[in-house]
């Protein structure tokens, strides 16, 4: 017969085993990652891309409000498809990625968790810099958490679970002082973002 | 002296004429594209696993209007100057 207190060790050990916290890797060697910005202008919008994306998040899949972390984007992979604009948007007038190379995104709380089995929305309130200015900022997210599918992802060669974060949010150039006030003509002061990632958690 | 001029305006007619042609045939064949020229487009794809949707780069030129005018405007300048020549240096026999 079993010791009850193996049976009491056990479910301690498993409680313990599902609030474990996992660190989730954002740099994507597939190239999947990708943040989508427009901003509106007269002949056409402005749309770009990126997949330049790092950074990590330590999250419990058990606790969603547990999370911290930050997402990292290179400025100089912020692509768009006309070579001026492209010029343009990297120089010093508007981003200026010599002197401010990263776009940062750092998780401070997480707000308004709502879960659905391994699906989650949330308000990820988070400090943003762009241009060397922080802002205070909160963004409405989904959250898919894919236990052991890691796997899948890279022919089996790696055990693991993935993280997919989506979120869509809306910034001001003006508050990153990114041409306050200027060329809202050709330009609007709105960029419209969209983020679509996924981290993986190896397991060894 | 006048029947070289005269040669040189046509030269300049002629090839206004074709770059005005070339310009709105290399343009209405990449899709008469109304917005600004692109050296790239994007096709949408989706990761099987994640589920996420991503772009895919194709590098494509597509010339835009920022093609379009200024190719048009290039070969107006050289249709106008080699009307100003010709009129300017009549044949002699006509």
């Amino acid at each position: 017969m079993k010791h009850p207190l193996a049976s009491v060790a056990l479910l301690v050990t498993a409680s313990l085993a599902h609030s474990e916290v996992l660190t989730f890797d954002f740099k994507d060697p597939k190239g999947v990652n990708n943040i989508v910005f427009k901003l509106d202008a007269p002949l056409e919008s402005i749309s770009g891309t990126t997949s330049g994306i790092t950074g990590t998040i330590q999250a419990d899949p058990e606790n969603h409000t547990d999370v911290k972390g930050k997402i990292v984007v290179d400025a100089k992979s912020l692509t768009v498809p006309n070579p001026l604009m492209q010029e343009h948007m990297l120089g010093p007038e508007w981003l200026d990625t010599e002197k401010h190379p990263e776009i940062v995104f750092e998780i401070k709380e997480i707000v308004n968790d709502k879960r659905d089995g391994n699906t989650g929305s949330a308000d990820i309130k988070g400090v943003f810099t762009m241009k060397g200015t922080s802002k205070e900022i909160t963004v409405p997210a989904t959250v898919t958490y894919l236990p052991g599918r890691l796997a899948d992802r890279t022919n089996g060669q790696q055990q693991g679970d993935l993280l997919v974060v989506r979120t869509n949010f809306q910034i001001q150039r003006s508050d990153f002082g990114i041409k306050a006030g200027e060329n809202l003509d050709k330009v609007s002061d709105t960029i419209d973002i969209s983020l679509s990632i996924a981290g993986a958690a190896p397991k060894s | 002296m006048r029947g070289a001029i005269r040669i040189i305006a046509i030269l300049l007619l002629a090839g206004g004429c074709t770059l005005a042609f070339g310009t709105l045939a290399l343009w209405t064949a990449a899709g008469a594209h109304t917005g600004w020229t692109k050296t790239y487009i994007e096709i949408e794809k989706t990761d099987d696993v994640t589920g996420i949707t991503y772009p895919e780069r194709v590098n494509r030129f597509v010339p835009g209007v920022d093609f379009l005018f200024p190719g048009l405007a290039a070969a107006s300048i050289c249709i106008f100057a080699a009307v100003v020549i010709l009129k300017r240096n009549p044949n002699k026999k006509s």
